[in-house]
């Protein structure tokens, strides 16, 4: 009986020990499948509104609008079917995330209009939808720079 | 006997395998409890620190004066006036009003997506590189440190112009039906910007579109100042007649093709693409009904060509 009991008991504590085994291994295969998101930075908004979007491209819905100077973290995506296209970051934002092009953000936070001269600002009583439109025209905006002299 | 020795010795080990797991589930168990029981207690200092105290020293004046306590209600005040002084300071701050440099790209993107439904620039198309062609073509001619920001859109007219922009920032608009009823080159596209650039350097449409009440409010602060944000309302109906109504004027077109001309005469390859530019519009506009209002917006590509013949041989 006695014999019995100290069975009953290695086999109780081996399969414990045989299930912590099994799921760490199994949560290691996961990441291995899964896309690997690396923390780079925290960026900032560098223009007036700019949108992030569900998908890396200019015409792919938006998810939210950015003020100037609003930060985002961006990520970067390695990993089975990761492409994202060279100037696209992915970020994310409170609980959304999304993507922004690069030209529209900055690692340094901007001088911006709107926490300059707040009261200015509110003089032009922007409606959520100049908002997106505004977001919208960055996206739209095809930006170039001339070198310098 | 020695069977009696083993089952003892067998009884022991597993009364201590039993005991040393319920040892291991007991030490679990206070750990769970013990985390769950932790609560930051407040201590003394926090309590204090938050009370907003006003005490009326008048009842205990001469009480406070042997004390010397007078001297710390003096400080007291002080401090309080400076801390005054801060708020106002920063609540004055936010009624800061931009310099002219910084004001003009904001109204002119302030215009385009207000009338965004109207211009139809927020649509889907290929990437033209033209942002290259005009950086290339602009370099090329001397125009070093510029932003220049392109604007495509699916409408017919307004068929380009150039809107004032900040310092060094040029914001071009130009319209994909009528590039593609010309079948116009990159360099042709260009040297098109290249003409509302000169336009815009010039000032000619941030003439017309400024209201003079802000030249009073130009890098300062207009608290407590009556300022009436009805001016910007007065800017964006302006920027929309001079772009769907009044357009340049002979003299102005003159100055641009004249300003043009003195560019790029040196270099044969830019002074045919642009003579063949002009010519395109010129056909196009006297053959497309849909572009004959161009001419009232840019007068005339015909007199322009001449302008250049006329240049030429001199």
């Amino acid at each position: 009986m006695f014999r019995s009991l100290t069975l009953l008991l290695f086999f109780l504590l081996s399969s414990i020990v045989i299930n912590i085994i099994n799921s760490s291994s199994a949560s290691s295969n996961d990441n291995k499948n899964e896309l690997q998101k690396k923390f780079i930075g925290t960026f900032y908004a560098s223009h007036f509104f700019i949108n992030i979007h569900q998908h890396p491209s200019s015409f792919a819905p938006s998810l939210h609008t950015l003020a100037c100077g609003d930060s985002v973290k961006v990520y970067e995506i390695s990993g089975k079917g990761a492409a994202i296209p060279e100037d696209w970051h992915s970020v994310d934002i409170e609980t959304t995330q999304g993507y922004v092009q690069k030209a529209l953000l900055s690692t340094e936070r901007p001088s911006c209009m709107q926490k300059n001269y707040p009261k200015f600002f509110d003089h032009l009583h922007l409606e959520p939808t100049d908002l997106y439109y505004w977001g919208k025209l960055y996206d739209q905006l095809i930006m170039e720079k001339t070198r310098v002299r | 006997m020695i069977n009696l020795l083993w089952r003892r010795r067998e009884l022991g080990k597993t009364v201590f395998a039993i005991l040393l797991t319920l040892l291991l589930y007991a030490y679990a168990a206070a750990s769970a409890a013990i985390a769950a029981l932790a609560v930051e207690t407040p201590t003394p200092a926090t309590a204090l620190a938050t009370t907003a105290e006003t005490i009326d020293f008048k009842a205990i004046k001469g009480i406070i004066k042997n004390d010397m306590l007078e001297e710390v209600v003096e400080k007291k005040n002080e401090e309080a006036i400076i801390k005054q002084k801060d708020l106002l300071k920063k609540k004055v701050d936010t009624y800061n009003f931009p310099t002219s440099e910084e004001f003009w790209t904001l109204i002119s993107e302030y215009w385009l997506i207000k009338n965004a439904q109207k211009l139809r620039w927020d649509f889907e198309h290929p990437d033209f590189g033209l942002n290259l062609a005009v950086r290339d073509l602009f370099e090329s001619l001397g125009h070093y440190e510029i932003k220049v920001k392109i604007l495509l859109a699916d409408i017919a007219s307004p068929t380009h112009f150039a809107l004032p922009a900040n310092k060094d920032e040029y914001i071009f608009f130009i319209s994909l039906p009528f590039m593609r009823a010309m079948d116009l080159s990159k360099l042709e596209i260009a040297l098109l910007i290249l003409e509302d650039f000169h336009r815009a350097k010039a000032g000619f449409m941030q003439q017309y579109v400024y209201e003079k009440e802000l030249d009073e409010f130009w890098g300062k602060n207009f608290y407590n100042k009556k300022f009436k944000a009805e001016v910007f309302q007065k800017m964006l109906k302006n920027y929309s007649y001079f772009i769907f109504e009044k357009g340049f004027s002979f003299q102005q077109q003159f100055e641009t093709t004249k300003t043009i001309s003195a560019q790029i005469r040196t270099n044969p390859n830019l002074w045919k693409s642009y003579n063949n530019l002009l010519f395109k519009i010129d056909t196009l506009i006297k053959s497309n009904p849909t572009f004959k209002e161009y001419t009232k917006i840019y007068p005339s590509p015909e007199i322009q060509l001449q302008w250049l013949k006329a240049s030429e041989k001199q």
